[in-house]
């Protein structure tokens, strides 16, 4: 390579050049840390001015304003309740209110949708003994899974009133995969007979009922696996092959 | 414009790109080369803004930032000059594919050669037919004689042609 070529190439490399992007945004960067920064040193002054004045004042204006300042008061006491309450889990003293306030909001659920709410809820009970599992709180433990058992129950207990099938296979499949995780903490978790007798029961109608249409070679042997996963107690797989069919 | 904040905006402006190359070049990276360029004109300003009637060369003052930080960032983490991973793209548009390829890795060698220089050859080099500075402007930047700079470039452009020829 001659001098003269280096000399060429080493003026190529003019193209490299910063992002535009890149150059307005540092540049608003360097010049906006500086405004932050005199609003930031502005701003401590006139808090500091303005915590003097307010304590001047504040005794004579809460009292002046006492009925306002107890509903404030009352709201700031609920919410905080309200947030504790949510962040409960079963063996809680404020776990009955979670429950009660989820039980309440069923009753404005559609029946139709039931079925559905209540794997939902199951749902959320095992997503408290994930917590209680990450906090390592053993005290809890029993109570959440006699909680999850008895959500199962009472979801499988309407489950076969369910008209949307394809919802119930993808809330089960939620709930497959939050019960794996839930074992791998090294928790044991039962099967639930009645959810087990619900799924079979919906498996078996709608096994019946496809059994009824003419399918194509492809879809009958779908079928033929899906009676298969039924005759082994797979029941959500079948669910699964059963909704591949209907597509 | 007697506002700090003009000047310096102005000045920005006018030496961010080369400032930009100047620190790429050494460091091989955008990304690095985007923190240690916006650490440069970040330092720059807070010094600027105190005493901007004592810089009586902004290019040649942001230049020395951007010259220490570079020192600074190989010294505090202990990193060896290393071959590009995120290049920049330079090719003509009208070439085909394979002359596209043959260009950029010709480019991608001669990043790796600057880069694997002496740190003086480096400037010089990007400067003068890079940056386009006159040799009586990279005396006043590096605070040498003309001569001095004349010298270096010579020897910085045999250097740079050996590495080349090497790799």
């Amino acid at each position: 390579m001659t001098e003269k070529q280096l000399i060429s190439q080493l003026k190529s490399l003019k193209d490299i050049q910063p992002s535009k992007d890149w150059v307005v945004f540092t540049k608003a960067r360097i010049f906006g840390k500086e405004d932050n920064k005199n609003k930031k040193e502005n701003s401590i002054v006139s808090f500091l001015s303005a915590v003097v004045r307010d304590l001047q004042i504040g005794e004579r204006f809460i009292f002046n304003h006492k009925m306002a300042f107890a509903s404030i008061l009352t709201i700031v006491i609920f919410f905080g309740l309200f947030g504790f309450v949510q962040n409960s889990v079963p063996g809680d003293s404020l776990f009955v209110i979670k429950r009660f306030t989820e039980q309440s909001q069923a009753i404005f659920i559609a029946d139709a949708y039931k079925p559905i709410h209540n794997l939902e809820m199951a749902g959320k009970r095992l997503d408290d003994l994930e917590k209680i599992a990450q906090k390592n709180d053993v005290k809890n433990l029993s109570s959440a899974l006699a909680e999850y058992n008895e959500t199962v129950s009472r979801a499988a207990h309407i489950l076969t009133k369910a008209k949307n099938v394809e919802e119930i296979a993808l809330e089960i499949r939620k709930l497959q995969e939050k019960e794996d995780k839930i074992r791998s903490y090294g928790i044991e978790l039962n099967n639930n007979e009645d959810l087990d007798n619900a799924l079979a029961e919906i498996v078996a109608r709608e096994l019946a009922s496809l059994k009824e249409k003419e399918l194509s070679e492809e879809k009958s042997e779908a079928l033929k696996e899906a009676e298969k996963d039924f005759e082994n107690n797979d029941y959500s797989a079948a669910l699964e092959k059963i909704l591949l069919i209907g597509k | 414009m007697s506002n700090p904040k003009q000047l310096f905006s102005q000045i920005y402006d006018n030496c961010v790109d080369k400032i930009y190359r100047f620190i790429f070049l050494k460091v091989n990276s955008q990304e690095i080369a985007e923190d240690l360029c916006s650490e440069t004109f970040l330092k720059g300003w807070q010094i600027f803004k105190e005493n901007s009637q004592e810089i009586e060369n902004p290019q040649a003052f942001l230049y020395k930032i951007a010259r220490n930080l570079v020192i600074d960032y190989y010294r505090e983490r202990g990193r060896a000059r290393t071959v590009p991973t995120d290049s920049v793209s330079i090719t003509d548009p009208d070439e085909n594919l394979q002359e596209k390829a043959f260009v950029n890795s010709e480019i991608e060698m001669l990043k790796t050669a600057i880069s694997n220089i002496k740190e003086d050859y480096q400037e010089v080099l990007i400067w003068h037919y890079i940056d386009d500075y006159s040799i009586s402007e990279i005396s006043q930047i590096m605070d040498k004689s003309e001569g001095a700079v004349r010298v270096m470039l010579h020897r910085a452009l045999k250097a740079l042609k050996n590495k080349v020829e090497e790799a």
